[in-house]
């Protein structure tokens, strides 16, 4: 039995040191987009914490958090874009990061039409996601429920599997080794001059199949996996609302701008999710007192199709003039609830 | 639980580690509990129904034991397999039969009014039912004793590694081994991790990976003609061997880490020459549990039939067809095995005259390659049956096998170029090995070489699986039977 634990332990680490090298070579050559997202969470939590004592404000939620640009709203701040990152999240980071950022006032947080029906532990299509938080985040403590997803969080320090274990089979990386460019993963962040955006179709086909359509999809999975998912993220969006005031930080909740096109393509196939985030919104102002601003449907965004990167998401153009805006918006409010259409 | 998740890499190891650490006397505890918790993992209530047929096979065989004419004996052997086979009835196949007399009734314009069963198929049933029905069956026949330890036959019946799909074990063969002592044995361990890894590759790499071609083109046949279907049915053939196979190698992988050894399951069963020694080869358990208790029991008692053995054959090959499905599909299967082996029986003498004529004998290799080829050919024809969704999609297959030969890129499949490398290069690999397992024991062959080509092989092995498997977590093919 001894010499079998020892070997054991002799190939494991082997495997390890293997398992490494294989990772930086598929990273280097063919990062994947779980990789490249992995790396985004990290970079954006290494420089967050080595600002701590500077940060006035943070803007943390999902990728639609990208919209807020600190140098227009005129705050030292921090935004942490996270894809595809819900409200479950988002409390667990504020938990984590807030004690150790003892200068922040304000927080900043972006309420998307599927924001209460969003939970990544719910589904194993994304649920990598969750894992990435454990993984980027220096904390030994995780979400109630989440004891899985915080191991494999963890175990990926140790072991890259994402790296390893990829979608495409290292179709990517083989490409690359025989100097082809084979379908690559995008993941960027919106640089602030990079005005790009789709052409109409593209854009529409956006909307319909790649996010639209997903949604529809791991909406499903999440509430046969948690069917008291809106309930959850309500009460969890509670306590973090909670949590910041007991700390003397303002909270301000916005709804980004959405293109006309993409709203009634969501209400089209999810109206009863975009009728239950309107409504928890409006209840939450009621019971919790929140500064909310719901611009979705700003006539200034619309119908402009050129501040859009893609069906839903601003662009550097996009993000300037919401941010200008915004900060007008939010001078003018007391800190305390508003709703604008 | 399956094989082939993140549960079960947790699982094994934990319960391993336990078991050695667990004094003998009490193993067979561990073993139960983690057996029903493995089985429970998928639907609670299914440890109900398999906790009934162990309740009722137990006393039957002690009953059966305690009594001293042959008409009781024989009263409490039909409660068990009418207990056994009632189950199965009810939940497999009774909304087929409905159906069939719903299609029959509604053809004559009668009303037929009796409900669909709204019931899920309770994974595993057909084996652990049949597994449980052996024993009984042995215990009439005399020849074992029925099992005093209630704890010890419910771990017979419920065994994890082999519970849901194989193989189906002998209560000769596995009870007396739940007595013995193991100890931890380096040797054993390693080639049932070997085993185990094998079978993670043949079901990960190759059967997950080709079952996206040949669901394509299966689920909507009627968008291929030629090659596409073609190249599925050659994919089917792969995808079913090493779907099945891995989880046999698994399960016996498994059981062999803890010292248990359980029945061979497959057996190169492609490189038959013949149907019947493919069924020599071929889900060894079932085929040697019908020969045991109902081709050679129809041969004994049936006396009108005992002339005509072709009738017993063909009944066991319809009786095999529909243990595996209730659907026509897989009956056409079975009856198609029963006449491709009454068939060569019959041609013996034909075939043998046909070779003497064309002086095969001088060239041995290439007519055995011959008889492989074909028969490997009459294999995957009938999984054409086996795997199409209904009778009209399998005739639609067959009649356009060969319409609209004209070559494809990536054969028509919707596989891509480097899947389809990654899954050829895997079936040649696992040809080859096999090639060797039939001159000599591979794992056996692996631990004779230096430490770095072991450990090389081992490593190779893991990353092939890790790099090259698909981890969406498919469910094994025959546990829907």
């Amino acid at each position: 039995m001894k010499k079998f634990l020892l070997k054991t332990v002799i190939f494991l680490l082997g495997r390890v040191i293997l398992s490494h090298g294989l990772a930086a070579i598929a990273d280097r050559l063919s990062p994947n987009h779980n990789t490249m997202a992995l790396w985004n969470d990290q970079k954006h939590m290494r420089e967050m914490l080595s600002r701590s004592s500077e940060i006035e404000a943070l803007a943390i939620g999902n990728s639609h958090m990208g919209c807020l640009q600190f140098e227009r709203l005129g705050y030292r701040g921090h935004r942490f874009a996270r894809s595809a990152g819900d409200l479950f999240e988002i409390r667990y980071h504020l938990e984590q990061l807030i004690p150790r950022m003892k200068a922040v006032q304000t927080v900043f947080f972006s309420i998307s039409y599927g924001s209460f029906h969003e939970d990544n532990a719910a589904s194993d299509e994304v649920n990598i996601r969750r894992a990435d938080v454990y993984t980027s985040l220096p904390s030994w403590q995780f979400i109630d429920g989440d004891f899985g997803n915080f191991v494999r969080g963890k175990t990926r320090l140790l072991i890259p599997f994402t790296s390893l274990l990829r979608k495409d089979n290292w179709q990517g990386v083989f490409y690359a080794l025989l100097g082809k460019t084979g379908k690559t993963e995008q993941f960027v962040e919106i640089a602030q001059d990079d005005c790009s955006y789709m052409e109409t179709e593209e854009w529409i086909d956006h909307a319909k199949t790649n996010r639209v359509a997903k949604l529809v999809r791991l909406q499903k999975q999440m509430l046969a996996s948690r069917p008291d998912l809106v309930n959850n993220t309500y009460n969890t969006l509670v306590s973090t609302i909670r949590f910041l005031r007991q700390r003397g930080i303002r909270t301000v909740f916005f709804t980004p701008p959405y293109p006309k096109m993409y709203t009634d393509c969501f209400r089209s196939c999810l109206p009863e999710t975009l009728a239950t985030m309107k409504s928890r919104m409006r209840r939450l102002q009621q019971t919790e007192n929140i500064e909310y601003y719901d611009l979705s449907q700003d006539d200034e965004f619309v119908t402009e199709r050129r501040l859009f990167k893609d069906s839903d998401h601003l662009n550097g153009c996009g993000a300037r003039i919401f941010s200008m805006r915004f900060k007008r918006l939010i001078a003018e409010t007391e800190p305390t609830m508003s709703v604008h259409k | 639980m399956l094989f082939n998740s993140l549960d079960f890499l947790v699982f094994f190891p934990v319960v391993v580690c336990i078991y050695f650490a667990t004094p003998h006397r009490f193993r067979w505890v561990l073993l139960l509990a983690a057996s029903y918790y493995f089985y429970m993992s998928w639907k609670a209530e299914y440890g109900l129904l398999l906790l009934l047929t162990t309740f009722i096979d137990y006393y039957a065989a002690i009953l059966i034991g305690r009594s001293t004419t042959k008409v009781k004996r024989f009263q409490y052997l039909a409660l068990s397999l009418g207990s056994n086979l009632g189950l199965l009835f009810v939940f497999k196949y009774f909304n087929f039969f409905n159906d069939s007399v719903r299609a029959t009734f509604n053809y004559f314009n009668v009303f037929y009014g009796v409900p669909a069963f709204q019931v899920l198929l309770p994974v595993g049933i057909s084996f652990y039912t049949f597994q449980s029905m052996s024993y009984t069956i042995d215990v009439y026949r005399g020849q074992i004793r029925p099992e005093k330890h209630f704890g010890i036959f419910a771990l017979y019946v419920s065994f994890f590694p082999q519970l849901v799909a194989g193989p189906i074990e002998r209560s000769g063969h596995l009870l007396p081994q739940f007595y013995q002592r193991y100890h931890f044995d380096y040797d054993r361990v390693v080639s049932g991790l070997k085993l185990m890894a094998w079978g993670f590759f043949k079901k990960l790499v190759i059967a997950d990976r080709v079952a996206v071609a040949v669901n394509n083109v299966y689920n909507n046949p009627t968008d291929h003609t030629g090659i596409p279907l073609l190249m599925a049915s050659y994919l089917f053939a792969f995808q079913i061997y090493c779907d099945f196979s891995g989880y046999s190698d698994i399960a016996v992988g498994s059981a062999r880490v803890m010292g248990f050894d359980l029945m061979q399951n497959f057996r190169q069963p492609y490189f038959s020459k013949s149907i019947g020694e493919f069924w020599t080869r071929w889900h060894i358990s079932l085929s040697t549990w019908f020969r045991d208790y109902l081709y050679t029991p129809l041969l004994q008692s049936n006396w009108l039939f005992k002339r005509h053995w072709y009738y017993n054959l063909l009944v066991v090959f319809l009786v095999s067809g529909f243990w595996h499905g209730a659907n026509w599909t897989f009956v056409i299967w079975g009856a198609l095995h029963g006449f491709y082996l009454v068939f060569s029986i019959w041609t013996v003498r034909l075939r043998a005259s046909a070779s003497d004529l064309f002086q095969l004998s001088r060239f041995p290799r290439l007519h055995e390659a011959m008889k492989m080829v074909v028969t490997f050919h009459l294999v995957t024809f009938a999984w054409i049956f086996f795997r199409a969704n209904s009778v009209s999609d399998a005739f639609y297959i067959v009649s356009h096998l060969f319409v609209g030969l004209e070559p494809r890129l990536g054969f028509g499949v919707d596989l891509g170029l480097f899947e389809f490398l990654i899954a050829g290069l895997a079936i040649l690999c696992m040809e080859l090995v096999q090639l060797k397992q039939t001159q000599t024991s591979v794992g056996q062959f692996i631990a004779r070489q230096p430490f770095w080509i072991r450990w090389a092989t081992y490593y190779a092995l893991l990353f092939v699986i890790l790099l090259f498997g698909k981890f969406d977590t498919r469910e094994f093919i025959y546990f829907q039977f």
